[in-house]
């Protein structure tokens, strides 16, 4: 014979849904934080990672260091950093100019020092890779 | 706990792992490297990426062992310095040399392998960049001649004086044998950027494009638009690499075989994309030497896929990349 009993929800069910809410919630506010842009600038001289600046916008340093030929002087600021100058023959890193977006970088090939722009971003216009 | 509220726990808590687990992101690998004078990096994704980027790398460093110009012990600078004798090549170089020779007849010479003594002269990129006398020019032009070459199967031979550069096809090249290895080693997704020569392999994932983006001429840290595109070398050439400005003007890297001095067009850069990376590098050069005009027309005739950006910050977009071409500045103007 059919039960015709209605199943009626209790106290402890109650429980356990607000137990899905928070949970579901949780795991919302994490992947949002995931997606967040967290930029960083680095510097590589000859393959090592030299320094790494979280680029959200409180940095402000000028950095002069020794690179495989001669000095080199990099500026970061705030969100974006560049080569300043460097006493190598082409100065081609001079002229790369400042760099700010997930993926760029910037080289000073005769020091072998390289800047990079790494991290996690949302913007709708960023690339994996530049074709230079 | 009743038995009710302990099934819908668990169906909850099977939820969650399952949401957890999702599609799992395939292993990868990067190495950051210095090679053929300039800065490289090869992603691979897969279980033997590892293994794929270093046999890459391996691969990269013998081939410029082979066609390097300043080596001593490399086969360019026996060619370079025999006086016109014959020398005998490895299969590789005489395979890369012949490549250069066949892209020098297609393009007219716009692209030619034996530029070498004419880009010493200029010196661009050194401490002793100058421009030359015409005199000077006018001595050095008769040296730039790739019909002067001579390869017969692995024994090649140039006139005295004359020298073989092969960096403007190197990059392509290696790039090109990049892929093949990946590929032998089982990676179906890679990211291999030979100094900004890049070849996309595979999709970023399942139907997605890979996303390229193109150097701003006007400030080469940045780009200035991007190509949605999968398993094809997206290779760039502009007069912003490397320049000398002197009495006002700038002279870039890029020469003009007939007239000795740097390539002076309606141009600032030339993209070509193409499976074939070798070619797309040779192209790029002898296409910014062409200007605008002539460029397109060779395109149209040679099946070229190309992107060209104008002193007068206008892009032209040949039709097969139209639908994967994305202007992202404002400071340029996309001409339909």
């Amino acid at each position: 014979m059919r039960n015709n009993t209605k199943l009626r929800l209790r106290w402890g069910d109650f429980l356990i849904f607000l137990a899905i809410v928070v949970a579901a919630c949780g795991i919302w506010i994490h992947l949002a934080m995931l997606q967040t842009d967290q930029t960083y600038g680095e510097i590589w001289v000859d393959g090592e990672l030299y320094r790494q600046f979280r680029l959200d916008g409180s940095v402000q340093k000028t950095i002069r260091l020794e690179g495989k030929a001669t000095e080199v002087t990099i500026e970061v600021d705030a969100t974006q950093m560049r080569f300043i100058e460097s006493q190598c023959a082409d100065h081609t890193c001079e002229q790369t100019g400042w760099i700010s977006r997930v993926g760029q970088t910037a080289v000073c090939l005769p020091n072998r020092v390289m800047l990079k722009i790494t991290g996690s971003t949302t913007d709708a216009d960023a690339v994996d890779v530049i074709a230079q | 706990m009743k038995k009710r509220q302990i099934g819908i726990l668990l169906a909850v808590l099977l939820g969650l792992l399952l949401a957890g687990c999702g599609k799992q992101k395939k292993q990868d690998y990067t190495q950051d490297f210095y090679a053929m004078d300039t800065a490289m990096r090869i992603t691979a994704y897969g279980d033997r990426a590892r293994d794929a980027v270093t046999e890459s790398v391996s691969y990269i460093n013998m081939l410029e062992a082979d066609i390097s110009r300043t080596r001593e012990s490399s086969d360019i600078f026996a060619l370079n310095h025999a006086e016109g004798e014959p020398t005998e090549l490895s299969q590789q170089t005489a395979d890369i040399l012949q490549e250069a020779l066949e892209l020098a007849a297609q393009t007219e010479g716009r692209f030619d392998p034996t530029i070498a003594p004419l880009s010493d002269l200029w010196g661009i990129g050194t401490e002793q960049a100058a421009v030359p006398a015409q005199e000077e020019i006018d001595n050095v032009l008769p040296l730039v001649d790739y019909t002067k070459v001579s390869l017969d199967g692995t024994t090649a031979s140039i006139p005295a004086g004359a020298e073989i550069d092969l960096g403007g096809i190197g990059k392509g090249y290696a790039a090109d044998h990049v892929i093949e290895i990946l590929k032998e080693n089982g990676v179906e997704q890679a990211v291999v950027s030979l100094g900004g020569n890049v070849y996309v392999l595979g999709e970023k994932e399942d139907g997605i494009p890979w996303k390229v983006g193109i150097t701003d001429p006007e400030n080469p840290g940045d780009y200035f638009a991007s190509l949605s595109v999968s398993d094809t070398a997206v290779v760039t050439s502009g007069d912003y690499e490397r320049y000398l400005e002197a009495d006002g003007k700038r002279y870039c890297h890029i020469f003009d075989p007939e007239t000795g001095y740097s390539a002076e067009t309606d141009l600032r850069s030339v993209t070509v994309v193409s499976s074939d990376s070798t070619s797309a590098d040779a192209y790029t050069t002898a296409l910014f030497v062409m200007g605008l005009e002539e460029a397109m027309a060779f395109c149209k005739q040679h099946q070229i896929e190309a992107v060209f950006v104008c002193k007068d910050h206008t892009v032209h977009v040949t039709d097969g990349l139209k639908p994967s071409f994305e202007l992202q500045s404002t400071e340029y103007t996309y001409a339909e």
